[in-house]
């Protein structure tokens, strides 16, 4: 489902609705362009590249914009990896250092920031805390509330109902690719979410 | 990733890098060390046991007999690079080869320096296209890369042979062959260009985003896709790369040779350039690669030869011996990881 | 994601159902139309001399395929085998003189050792086998180089040595009868031993058959010293029908092989295959060239002898992608 959004698997049906027009992605190319950002939930297989630099992987997505004719402006690049390293407390020895010898945590962040850097309008998470040490769950957690409160859309999918009773605005739940329930702020809590998941209609007094 | 050995490697997720590693691993000594080693030991080896080895004349043999191995090579090394392997290169070479006489021995519209102009630019520009052929099996089909180039491996040749009609082609051609015979200030112009070739992909695979693309590619396919990286354009621009050079790669070959075979341009010339590439430290997994690695391997190899040719060893024992060494560079490549 | 409407279903399942059939019966049905073609159009397609001609002439190809099979069934490839056949033909016209047997083993045997060679460095130094197999091309024909002293070697004819390519049963030529026995012992092999299950389950997934307790070194050797040997059965066969031991011959002999086992259905990487339509894809690139040459003979075409690689590339791209394409439409009811 996200990843059809994101224009990384063929659409089978349905429309898409982004900031007030039909939408529909082809590539990742594509909704990147329209300021979408993607975070797989396999980090190791579909987000990081182990043996490029903590700043390669950090402007992976940015890099076209950083470069004049082709050639990357390293003096912004550099501002810019710094700038994220220190937003959002990415543990490394400095930006030369391999992906892979970042915990999973700081390669979560990493990956965040990839996103984070272009400025996007919307950015859907596909399990962002899951595997992580719980220290650094914490501070994605919090980070993400921030950046929602600032105006970001977080689209966040996610099987830990903690995290979503207490992060998220608006909850569908989704089963084999179908939306059967929608729980808005007000109803929204663990309980809730149980029975919607249990049963597939809304909450009992939920809005329609 | 390649550390000087003796390094220890730290465990994963430990940030607690010592600056004095971290600079071990910034400096492009780091991947260069061994081979570098291995080039000084074969100089020294050389200048104390074979006679005659420093004189400028052995410096000219040999950097003119690596000028052709280093240029393929380094367009071998961006396909390794995005995880692919390009065996076509010597078929690709004996298709320049054989097309580049038939402009200047009998050039359109009898203009012999029009003849000469094409001579230079068609063939690499048919090699070019063979090679983004190459890279349509392997982008638009999901060819295997070395299923895709083995084709033209074996079938290029037999283009090469078909245009020929398997006939040697003999010319004297100054102005042509000068890319093979001239010497400015006394260099051998095909070493200028190897060094120019080297020079710009160096450049390339540093400083420009398409590098970056082309690493991040061979690093992790899917993850560069998804951030938006155009993965099938930059595979199929390696490939294509790969062709040019190794079209400009025959083109030296024939007017050194004042001939063109099409039996003979180019023959193992894939291994050659692999070889470099492996000894020269770019991994053949993808991810990483380094041009100057790869000079610095065909230098090693070329000097091996050269070591094995002036001991009287012949041609037929010294495959054997190169086989070897391709097997001991992938290994080696293996073991670092 | 299975949110499919079931009318498309229906529709992937039928294309994925006659990929499956084309896949199965294409490669048989081609080779019908084929023989059908040329027995219709030339005088003396399906005589008993031409039948048997591209049956003996062909048994090399075939043995060379047949180890080509088992090898790409575990995954792997073996680039080696035209030069390896090349360096057994050497090896069987030096020890010609000492009569068909002990040239026969001993070249066999030669060249099974440089199979091993390729087998041990591919399962225990884990090089990749195209690199491994592409380093013995080069090996291999430097030994047939180095042994023939660069050039071709005469074979001794007083000792019977070129029975085995020139001689025949009732007209029936020794190499065809060889290359019938082979395939039949292949396919007995793949599909009654131990060792052939091993063999497609390595290909299928090589970490859980070790897991599993497989013996996957052991199994990955013997296949590479099997492909080995059977190349080095097709050098003999070279140098006793020829009457010389060819250190240059060979070439492009790998790609007639993978072609035949790609066009037989075998998938490319591994876990799957079949032994008898190897041997049909190797009868089918022999047939094509047989009808070039009769269609040479009555100039028609004028087609040199250079043109062979070139049409066994164009054979094989056209079968790599086919199977590609079929591949596809079969596993895109499987995805979802």
């Amino acid at each position: 489902m996200a990843r059809a959004v994101f224009g990384a698997d063929d659409v089978t049906g349905g429309s898409l609705r982004f900031r007030g027009g039909e939408a529909r992605f082809h590539s990742p190319r594509d909704a990147i362009r329209a300021g979408i950002g993607f975070c797989s939930e396999d980090r190791k297989i579909e987000g990081i590249i182990p043996d490029m630099s903590v700043r390669e992987n950090l402007t992976l997505a940015l890099m076209p914009h950083l470069a004049r004719a082709g050639i990357v402006d390293t003096a912004r690049q550099n501002e810019i990896v710094d700038r994220f390293i220190a937003r959002l407390g990415i543990k490394t020895a400095g930006p030369d250092q391999k992906i892979r010898e970042l915990s999973g945590g700081n390669q979560q962040k990493v990956l965040l920031a990839r996103w984070l850097c272009m400025n996007p309008k919307l950015l859907i998470l596909d399990e962002p805390t899951r595997g992580i040490d719980v220290g650094a769950k914490g501070e994605i957690q919090a980070l993400l509330s921030e950046l929602a409160r600032d105006g970001l859309g977080v689209l966040m999918i996610s099987s830990e109902l903690e995290e979503l009773a207490e992060g998220a605005s608006r909850v569908v739940v989704m089963r084999d690719g179908e939306s059967v329930a929608h729980l808005p702020r007000e109803s929204l809590n663990q309980d809730a979410l149980m029975h919607a998941m249990a049963h597939g209609s809304d909450a009992p007094g939920g809005a329609p | 990733m390649t550390r000087p050995e003796g390094t220890p490697t730290p465990a994963t997720g430990a940030p607690a890098v010592t600056p004095a590693r971290r600079a071990a691993r910034r400096s492009p000594f780091g991947t260069l060390l061994g081979p570098l080693v291995a080039l000084a030991l074969l100089l020294v080896f050389n200048a104390v046991f074979t006679p005659n080895f420093l004189t400028v004349q052995t410096l000219n043999v040999n950097l003119t007999q690596v000028a052709t191995i280093v240029i393929v090579a380094v367009g071998m090394t961006l396909v390794i690079a995005t995880g692919g392997i390009d065996l076509s290169v010597g078929a690709l070479m004996a298709i320049s080869g054989a097309i580049a006489p038939m402009l200047f021995l009998h050039p359109p519209l009898g203009s012999p320096a029009l003849g000469v102009t094409l001579a230079f630019i068609l063939p690499v520009l048919a090699a070019g296209a063979f090679g983004l052929f190459n890279g349509t099996l392997v982008t638009r089909f999901g060819i295997q890369p070395f299923i895709a180039t083995l084709i033209l491996f074996i079938a290029g040749r037999g283009i090469a042979q078909v245009f020929t009609n398997g006939q040697l082609q003999t010319f004297n051609n100054a102005a042509f062959q000068y890319v093979g015979l001239g010497r400015p200030l006394g260099i051998p112009f095909q070493v200028i260009l190897m060094v120019l070739v080297v020079a710009l992909f160096a450049w390339i695979m540093a400083r420009t985003v398409f590098g970056r693309q082309v690493l991040a590619v061979g690093g992790n396919e899917a993850a560069a896709r998804l951030a938006g990286i155009p993965t099938s354009r930059v595979k199929l621009a390696v490939y294509g790369i790969s062709g040019l050079l190794a079209g400009l790669a025959g083109l030296i070959v024939i007017s050194i040779n004042s001939s063109s075979d099409a039996n003979q341009v180019g023959l193992n010339m894939e291994l050659d350039a692999i070889a470099a590439v492996a000894v020269g430290g770019t991994a053949l997994t993808g991810g990483r690669a380094t041009v100057v690695g790869t000079l610095v391997g065909a230098l090693i190899i070329q000097l091996i030869r050269y070591s094995l040719l002036a001991r009287g060893v012949p041609d037929s024992a010294a495959l054997v011996v190169k086989a070897v060494i391709i097997l001991v560079a992938v290994y080696i490549q293996r073991a670092r990881r | 994601m299975s949110a499919v409407n079931s009318p498309r279903v229906t529709s992937d399942e039928r294309r994925a159902r006659f990929a499956a059939v084309v896949q199965r019966y294409g490669v048989l049905i081609a080779l019908a139309l084929l023989v059908l073609f040329g027995a219709l159009r030339y005088e003396g397609f399906l005589s008993p001399y031409n039948v048997f001609t591209v049956l003996g002439y062909n048994s090399m190809f075939g043995l060379v395929a047949l180890g080509m099979a088992f090898v790409i069934m575990t995954g792997g490839i073996d680039l080696s085998v035209g030069s390896v056949a090349a360096f057994a033909s050497v090896v069987g016209a030096l020890l010609s003189p000492y009569g068909l047997w002990p040239a026969l083993l001993g070249a066999v045997a030669a060249a099974a050792l440089l199979g091993l060679v390729n087998g041990l460095v591919i399962a225990y130094l884990k090089i990749l086998p195209f690199i491994t197999t592409l380093a013995m091309l080069l090996a291999a024909r430097g030994l047939a180089l180095m042994l023939a002293k660069d050039q071709s070697v005469s074979v001794d004819y007083d000792h019977g040595f070129t029975t085995l390519g020139q001689g025949n049963v009732g007209g029936v030529p020794f190499t065809a009868i060889l290359l019938g026995v082979a395939f039949a012992v292949g396919m007995v092999v793949l599909r009654y031993t131990r060792f052939g299950r091993h063999v497609l389950a390595i290909g299928g997934n090589e970490e859980a058959s070790r897991l599993m307790g497989l013996p996957v070194e052991r199994t990955l050797v013997t296949t590479y010293v099997l492909s080995g040997a059977l190349a080095g059965l097709a050098g003999v066969i070279l140098a006793s029908q020829f009457g010389a031991g060819q250190p240059t011959e060979g070439l492009g002999w790998e790609l007639t092989a993978i072609a035949a086992v790609v066009v037989g259905g075998t998938l490319l990487t591994g876990g799957s295959g079949s032994v008898g339509s190897t041997l049909v894809g190797v009868l089918l690139l022999g047939i094509i060239f047989n009808i070039l040459n009769f269609e040479n003979g009555r100039g028609t075409i004028s087609l040199s002898a250079y043109w062979q690689s070139v049409i066994r590339g164009a054979f094989l791209l056209v079968v790599v992608v086919l199977q590609n394409q079929l591949g596809r439409a079969r596993s895109a009811t499987r995805r979802d």
